[in-house]
């Protein structure tokens, strides 16, 4: 029996024959039920489809997942954890992929809450991914919705955090966190995603987790996500965002860990001088694939998007980015710009770039560029001469290059964090104080 | 302090130096001149160490302060640790790296490998500030990236400033003289003047004689065609000035 019948069966038990378990989810459980047909439509994603073309995320991966896992003892350090808390005073906290409401704490007039009410979840199902088979997925799956709501003219740069930790509680299970922001007019929020593994043996389990971005007029969103998954498991991410007029929104995504993950961001820019900035960065080892996926569809006049993803490659690693383009005929005036830059280490290394454009109006400005090299040697030469080894040079120069996309945070904070653990790859977090110390000038700064 | 003996270089399966014969002692200043394209830049960067440059006969020895060694055995990170620097006739750009962190980085990986005492951040700067203040750097150069958008002079003020804070044994300066303006030309021919002392070495590769009107080495060698053409003292540079590289038979 192949994975896909597998949680067929398990998601058909689960939710046709089940009653609610409580009033709150008498809702969901008819949303589920409507929506598991849909899902049952859908086979698993492959490699002849388009948008899955180059994945390596295959069904058997999901042939060992336990549907129902029962604790174990757990190795899990939380040292790690300690070191992101104390950055992070204000966190919604989810670990292995449940709202722990015990640890999250938010800033005064922020809430997170299920979603219950007939009324808002069937407005939240609107926005709700509901075409593709891990979004069905997530939804049938996952026990909550949460909404977070930024209230009108909230405007604080504090940093909203979410964390997703997974500890090695569980063997071989499935977290699908599904959170929907909605920023109200004229807000601005500073969030922050971790994804984090606290486990000391590399254990396999899959994320698959969704998160909709809802921006009304003039809303802007900072969003930078540090994914630091267990070297074994499947991160599969769903970002889908609407923007209304001159909302803004920029992303920032890294990719550190996890054996296969696959990044999709799903934007759509509805109204006019909406603009949406995409920048990714992915770091990858042996035989680990990032596949960041980026469909951006301009709906109206004078919208804008900007794309800048960077990549190192070392060992047999494998990158793809594809960076999908719609501009609709409504959309005139309207800019967007994709560039994709990577760095190959590994001889065996290689990576897939894959620009796509469909352009239905005149009036447009549309560039994208891909570069695929080695380090540069002259660089490395003149670093070396000066008594920097060859390894130190190699840091350094990754640094650099690495730096436009950390530097696209305009919070100091977020920059320090990710700056620590792009250099360092895992390496513990240093105390604020030399962290700042460290960022004022040398190899760290930031002019 | 370095012999090189019947040294043949190669780059891309071309022959470049074709067997080069000389002896550096302690104290003196060599300077290295000849036309374009007759193989100084490959004499220094093999000297460093660059991975293109393949020596495919011959040797070069260098005094590490104990013993000569054979120079093809060390990296190039270790030739920098045991003294040697390389100036750079076109100086490479990097972008996203700050100079003060480079800078930084460089001497504590020489300094420590000498036994020399590390600096903290501001005591580093501080330590610079006059040796910048020399070369009339502004404080500017430290924040921003290597080299990046330099003009011709500042990113030569660049190199002689890690010269004088690196502080070699043998300084191989190549064609440092060329870009620069009157002014500067002087600033850095006092840089260099200044890192001179009677325990150091140096290479001066140039191709006119005008930096030599300030820095007065103790041998000029001709290079033509990967060969040493000619050896002598500073009245050679004078006579070159006067009659031209084709004088020595080779070039233009
Ligand atoms: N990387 C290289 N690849 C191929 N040929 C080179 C390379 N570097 C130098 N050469 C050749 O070697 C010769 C000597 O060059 P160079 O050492 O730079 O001369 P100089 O510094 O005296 O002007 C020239 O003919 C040049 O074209
Ligand atoms: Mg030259």
């Amino acid at each position: 029996m192949t994975y896909a019948s597998s949680i067929v069966n398990y998601l058909t038990n689960e939710i046709s024959h089940k009653e609610p378990v409580d009033n709150d989810h008498m809702h969901l459980l008819q949303l589920k039920k409507k929506l598991l047909p849909l899902f049952k439509m859908h086979s698993f994603p492959s490699n002849s489809e388009e948008f899955f073309r180059y994945s390596k995320i295959k069904e058997s991966d999901f042939d060992h997942l336990d549907f129902n896992p029962v604790p174990v003892t757990s190795t899990s350090s939380t040292l790690l954890l300690n070191q992101f808390s104390n950055y992070f005073k204000h966190k919604i906290v989810f670990v292995d992929g449940e709202l722990s409401q015990a640890q999250t704490m938010l800033p005064k007039g922020i809430f997170i809450n299920k979603i219950t009410n007939r009324d808002e979840l069937d407005e939240a199902a609107k926005l709700l991914d509901q075409k593709s088979f891990f979004g069905l997925m997530n939804i049938l799956h996952t026990r909550n919705i949460y909404q977070v709501t930024i209230p009108p003219d909230y405007k604080s740069s504090e940093i909203i955090s979410t964390f997703h930790i997974t500890t090695d509680n569980f063997k071989q299970h499935m977290s699908t966190p599904c959170v929907l922001i909605k920023a109200l007019e004229n807000s601005y929020a500073n969030l922050f995603s971790l994804h984090l593994y606290l486990g000391i043996e590399s254990h396999y389990y899959v994320t698959n987790s969704a998160l909709y971005l809802n921006l009304k007029k003039n809303a802007v969103i900072d969003f930078s996500k540090l994914q630091m998954e267990s070297d074994n498991s499947l991160h599969i991410s769903t970002i889908k965002a609407c923007l209304d007029q001159n909302a803004i929104l920029n992303t920032q995504l890294i990719s550190l860990g996890g054996k296969n993950s696959r990044e999709n961001q799903h934007i759509s820019l509805l109204d006019q001088n909406a603009r949406a900035n995409l920048y990714g960065l992915y770091d990858l080892k042996n035989e680990m694939q990032s596949d960041h996926y980026v469909e951006i569809v301009h709906q109206y006049e004078k919208t804008y998007s900007h794309q800048l993803f960077k990549g190192i490659l070392k060992d047999q690693s494998h990158g793809v980015f594809t960076g999908k383009v719609s501009i609709t005929k409504d959309a005139k005036h309207s800019v967007s710009t994709q560039l994709n830059k990577n760095i190959i280490l590994g001889e065996k290394a290689h990576m897939t770039s894959r620009p796509q454009l469909m352009i239905d109006t005149d009036d447009v400005k549309c560039t994208h560029g891909a570069t695929t090299g080695q380090m540069d040697a002259e660089q490395l030469f003149y670093l070396k001469t000066r008594g920097i080894d060859d390894n130190q040079a190699k840091k350094m120069l990754y640094h650099a290059f690495a730096r436009e996309i950390i530097e696209a945070s305009p919070c100091g904070k977020i920059r320090q964090i990710l700056n620590d653990y792009i250099l360092n790859n895992k390496e513990t977090l240093s105390s604020d104080q030399s962290v700042t110390n460290r960022c004022q000038h040398g190899i760290f700064s930031f002019t | 302090m370095l012999k090189i003996n019947n040294l043949h270089v190669m780059v891309d399966d071309k022959l470049i130096l074709k067997g080069i014969d000389l002896e550096i002692n302690q104290g003196e200043i060599h300077a290295i001149m000849g036309p374009n394209g007759s193989g100084k830049s490959t004499l220094a960067k093999v000297l460093a160490g660059h991975p293109k440059y393949q020596i495919t006969e011959g040797s070069i020895e260098f005094f590490d302060g104990q013993e000569y060694i054979n120079l093809a055995e060390l990296e190039i990170h270790e030739r920098a640790k045991s003294g040697i620097f390389l100036g750079f006739q076109y100086p490479t750009e990097i972008p996203g790296i700050s100079n003060l962190g480079f800078l930084r980085e460089s001497v504590n990986n020489v300094w420590k490998a000498q036994g020399k005492k590390l600096l903290g951040k501001d005591d580093f700067i501080d330590f610079l500030h006059p040796i910048m203040d020399i070369l009339e750097m502004k404080e500017l150069f430290l924040d921003r990236s290597i080299n990046e958008g330099f003009s011709g002079g500042e990113k030569k003020k660049n190199e002689i400033l890690q010269l004088m804070i690196l502080d070699p044994k043998l300084a191989i300066l190549d064609e440092t003289d060329s870009g620069l303006d009157i002014d500067a030309l002087k600033v850095v021919a006092e840089g260099i003047n200044r890192f001179k002392r009677p325990f150091n070495s140096t290479i001066l590769i140039t191709h006119y004689q005008r930096l030599l009107d300030h820095i007065i080495p103790d041998f000029i060698h001709v290079l033509g065609d990967g060969k040493i053409i000619r050896s002598g003292t500073k009245d050679l540079a004078l006579e070159l000035e006067l009659k031209g590289y084709n004088w020595t038979g080779v070039g233009k």
